[in-house]
């Protein structure tokens, strides 16, 4: 483990995940991180140097259980370093905002509330990023179904009269 | 969300007012809308609004299994599709652990760079176009044409490639494609000069682009900026070096830094250098392809990555183009996130743009090498 690892996992709420019960391929170091400590977290690897790659939210609800997971990924220029920040949100799916420390996290954050409904706690605009400001759901939810499938379909076909005189 | 929409003028300021670039703006290249906030043509603020290209990529993914995701690969980006064809095989190989002959690399190599010229001399073209030069355009689709040309003679296809396949590549390259190949580096050697000549050199467009846009050093680390833009800051950062994937740690090539802090001609410069890199990359690749199968002996039937994340990088011709897939271990992921350059270095304008001119937003747009639909996936 580097000392950057040691230095996270010291934080409180962020524990080293199990090499042998997560598997992250492509990254060096994994974490289970409540959603508490992902500013303190964030603010860490700022000051190491190292930028956020993205913020990738997942729905793992099943029967068993689950929820809405964030996963925030760090690594430095130079050799490769990733660490992979695994945050499962409460069932209300708040999460709070690492834009004043990472202003690139703004989109991600966007894009998290679009696409999985997660509300950014003191976001300072939270507000939809790739659907139309007007659309209700949230597309890339699992039990996701378009609420007014007809308004996504041109208006009326052309009929056979209006092939006429083309 | 009303407050976005208003065109009238700030309340507080009548001098100022509200004009959205795009989303039909030809220097947005694509469906891309800016909202300017202007005093005069001073830029006050601005703010894209994406997704009209928006295609649901990653919705798609999550419905149907890994190889049925193929060609939707390089649709992601429309003009280097081949680098994103072959990333999206080598992420799968990565995650279910299956190596490559090493034939099929080095073909996928050269495709690869062919395909990194291809879409930067498409945005040198579209580039000095965007500045009032029309010339280099014509001169830029020529020759990206020889490319396309080579491409679709073992491809089938001109933009969206689906060459890659998980274990290697569909078709073997013969002579006559190796021919084409070094005949157009030999050829695109001395055309890179005449583009200097034509548009390095030129005053009017030094005068557009010298010290116009500045994206420093201290964006890097907040935005995570890669690719030509983070090398034009003087960040000497390469996917292929850092983590080289595919083989190319066996390939000698330099990776170009600007030298002006970042503006609009360092980008250029890096562009131009690395496309004489590529040919080099080129050049060395077509005098090592060895012999031997182009496809992986053992290819599962049913791909199946292990439960868990993977996540695999490559360098796009636009940057750090990375790929989480998260698998349960069945046929169909849970999640595949597109981690996209252009989204990362568009979503830097609302810092970059304020305090320049509108007619350098054309130029600082051109530059940082955006393709809509890799922003909206």
């Amino acid at each position: 483990m580097t000392e950057l690892a040691g230095r996270v996992t010291s934080l409180d709420g962020i524990s080293a995940a199990d090499d042998d019960a997560v598997l992250a391929n492509g990254c060096q170091h994994v974490y289970h991180s409540q959603s508490s400590a992902i500013r303190d977290a964030a603010r860490l690897f700022r000051d190491s140097d190292y930028h956020l790659e993205h913020i990738t939210c997942l729905d793992l609800r099943s029967d068993e259980g689950g929820g809405l997971r964030l996963s925030y990924q760090f690594n430095v220029h130079g050799t490769s370093d990733r660490h992979l920040l695994l945050v499962d949100l409460a069932p209300d799916a708040h999460a709070p905002t690492i834009v004043d420390i990472f202003r690139g996290a703004d989109w991600y954050e966007r894009e998290a509330f679009d696409m999985h409904g997660v509300v950014i706690d003191d976001h300072p605009d939270l507000r939809r990023l790739l659907m139309p400001e007007d659309y209700t759901g949230h597309p890339l939810l699992k039990d996701f179904a378009d609420a007014d499938p007809e308004r996504h379909i041109m208006a009326a076909p052309m009929s056979e009269e209006d092939e006429g005189d083309g | 969300m009303a407050e976005t929409m208003e065109l009238v003028p700030d309340a507080t300021d009548p001098k100022t007012y509200y004009l959205n670039m795009g989303p039909q703006h030809p220097s947005t290249h694509g469906v891309l809308r800016i909202r300017l906030h202007l005093e005069g043509e001073r830029i006050l603020g601005a703010d894209p609004i994406i997704g009209y290209g928006h295609r649901a990529h990653e919705k798609m993914a999550e419905n149907r299994d890994y190889l049925q995701f193929l060609p939707n690969s390089s649709r992601v980006d429309y003009l280097s599709g081949m680098i994103y064809n072959l990333a999206y095989c080598q992420a799968i190989e990565h995650a279910i652990e299956l190596d490559v002959p090493e034939r099929a690399e080095v073909i996928r190599i050269i495709c690869g760079e062919l395909n990194r010229i291809s879409s930067h001399l498409l945005w040198l073209g579209t580039f000095v176009l965007d500045l009032g030069g029309f010339t280099p355009f014509l001169y830029g689709f020529d020759d990206r044409e020889k490319i396309l040309d080579i491409l679709d003679s073992i491809t089938g296809s001109r933009l969206t490639y689906c060459y890659g396949r998980f274990g290697g590549v569909t078709m073997d390259v013969d002579d006559e494609f190796l021919r084409r190949t070094s005949d157009f580096c030999d050829y695109f050697k001395r055309r890179l000069g005449e583009f200097d000549e034509l548009v390095t050199d030129n005053v009017i467009y030094q005068q557009r682009t010298k010290d116009v846009g500045v994206i420093s050093s201290d964006l890097i680390q907040d935005y995570a900026l890669s690719g030509p833009v983070l090398r034009a800051a003087g960040v000497a950062h390469d996917v292929r070096k850092t983590e080289p994937y595919g083989g190319y740690d066996r390939f000698d090539f330099d990776v170009p830094v600007g030298q002006r802090g970042g503006d609009c001609f360092d980008r250029h410069t890096v562009r131009m250098e690395e496309m004489r890199q590529s040919l080099r990359i080129i050049d060395q690749a077509l005098a090592c392809l060895p012999d031997g199968p182009i496809m992986a002996a053992k290819v599962p039937k049913r791909i199946r990555p292990p439960a868990g994340d993977h996540y695999f990088a490559v360098e796009s011709a636009r940057g750090h183009f990375g790929m989480f897939i998260t698998s349960d271990g069945t046929d169909i992921p849970v999640r595949h996130k597109l981690r996209t350059p252009s989204f990362v270095n568009v979503s830097t304008m609302p810092v970059v743009l304020p305090g320049t001119m509108l007619a350098d937003t054309v130029a600082i747009l051109g530059s940082i090498d955006i393709v809509v639909p890799e922003i909206d996936r």
